[in-house]
């Protein structure tokens, strides 16, 4: 089954493109037929997303395995281009309510085969400071993106804190954090 | 007080009824307004790369669409957000606003990896919302547009900042009127008690 990998980032030599590449690479290296869809690179707009893109990237989400979300965690939450994402691909526009199963199906259809689902983030500031602020990001996708998953679906949140204070040696443990956690889902 | 009202429904929506009753309620008060409509213009709301290539180098608004934000909301004293919340929470163009507005030099100060208040001449922050979901609903998933704006926004504004949350939820529902007549009550009276 392959893995949708969704990157987020603007910059390409920034560490979250390299945080991707790792995942990409271990993916790879594991069986886990990635297949990434850089939102920057392909000129996505979180605005006003054209139906073709979204049809296409539809069509990838559903028949992919697994997701794995890489992004820079900013204000807490998730960058506009991955909200943006979120809003048109996956929920198709619409605002999906538990309690109500009509509005959830066709989100449901879409990530019916996943079997996890991985945010890979990285935070400018502590984990400390991050509970003070509310964890956003966190809880949008425990709350309402793995409500929607299969049953069996799992969710793993692998987040890097620290980012402004980081040294070469804390990324480079988180790189190898990542290729370990990864294959143990793969 | 000095107000900047950043709106971010779509202006075409109950024939902008919203955007109306919030400008009306800010006009009795005389407040001094400053409008922030982020469907006007070519306002972009993903972070660029050459955005986020200058965001720590002390000049981090180089782009046109932003550049005027900065000192704008520098200037604030109440901080007034109106949108309505889609399933994550807030509009990607909200969120777009929030990620390349408040960058250091503005929002904030990063000395030795520490951060430091950029804002603390904003004393009252508000968010008028408007929900397709039930208030059980929103509360369920956590509500990323509040958390942001309300509680990670704390960190940043004055510490004596107040905050107020004018929320109408479930919009699609038939006992909306009575909600409704509420929600303008309050509307009223927290923008005109500012």
């Amino acid at each position: 089954m392959s893995t949708l990998v969704v990157l987020c980032h603007p910059v390409p030599e920034s560490f979250v493109a390299a945080v991707a590449a790792q995942v990409v690479e271990t993916l790879d290296d594991a069986g886990g037929e990635p297949q990434l869809l850089d939102l920057y690179a392909d000129g996505f707009s979180p605005t006003d997303a054209d139906t073709v893109t979204v049809a296409a990237h539809q069509e990838a989400l559903s028949a992919a395995g697994a997701l794995v979300l890489v992004y820079p965690t900013w204000w807490s939450g998730l960058p506009a281009m991955l909200t943006g994402w979120l809003e048109h691909v996956v929920a198709g526009g619409s605002t999906p309510r538990p309690g109500r199963p009509e509005t959830t199906a066709a989100s449901r259809e879409l990530l019916a085969n996943l079997r996890y689902v991985a945010a890979v983030t990285s935070h400018g500031s502590s984990k400390f400071v991050n509970v003070v602020q509310g964890e956003a990001g966190m809880h949008f996708l425990r709350r309402s993106l793995h409500p929607l998953c299969p049953a069996h679906c799992r969710l793993r949140w692998l987040a890097f804190y620290d980012s402004d204070r980081s040294s070469m040696a804390d990324r480079q443990a988180f790189l190898a954090r990542v290729d370990r956690r990864l294959r143990s889902l793969v | 007080m000095r107000v900047v009202l950043v709106l971010a429904d779509e202006p075409d929506i109950d024939d902008g009824g919203l955007r109306r009753a919030v400008e009306a309620a800010l006009a009795t008060a005389d407040h001094d307004v400053d409008l922030i409509d982020l469907h006007e213009g070519d306002f972009n709301a993903a972070m660029t790369t050459a955005g986020r290539r200058a965001y720590h180098s002390g000049q981090p608004l180089v782009e046109p669409d932003v550049a005027d934000f900065g000192p704008r909301v520098s200037a604030a004293e109440a901080l007034i957000f109106v949108y309505r919340a889609g399933w994550t929470g807030m509009p990607p163009r909200l969120k777009g606003f929030v990620d390349r507005t408040f960058v250091p030099g503005v929002g904030f100060h990063l000395v030795d990896g520490k951060l430091h208040r950029g804002l603390v001449g904003v004393r009252r922050l508000v968010a008028i919302v408007i929900h397709d979901r039930s208030r059980s609903e929103v509360f369920r998933s956590r509500d990323h547009g509040r958390r942001i704006l309300l509680r990670t926004m704390r960190l940043i504004v004055n510490p004596r900042c107040r905050r107020r949350y004018v929320t109408l939820y479930d919009t699609r529902s038939e006992r909306v009127a009575a909600a409704r007549r509420r929600f303008a009550a309050k509307l009223d009276r927290v923008l005109v008690g500012l």
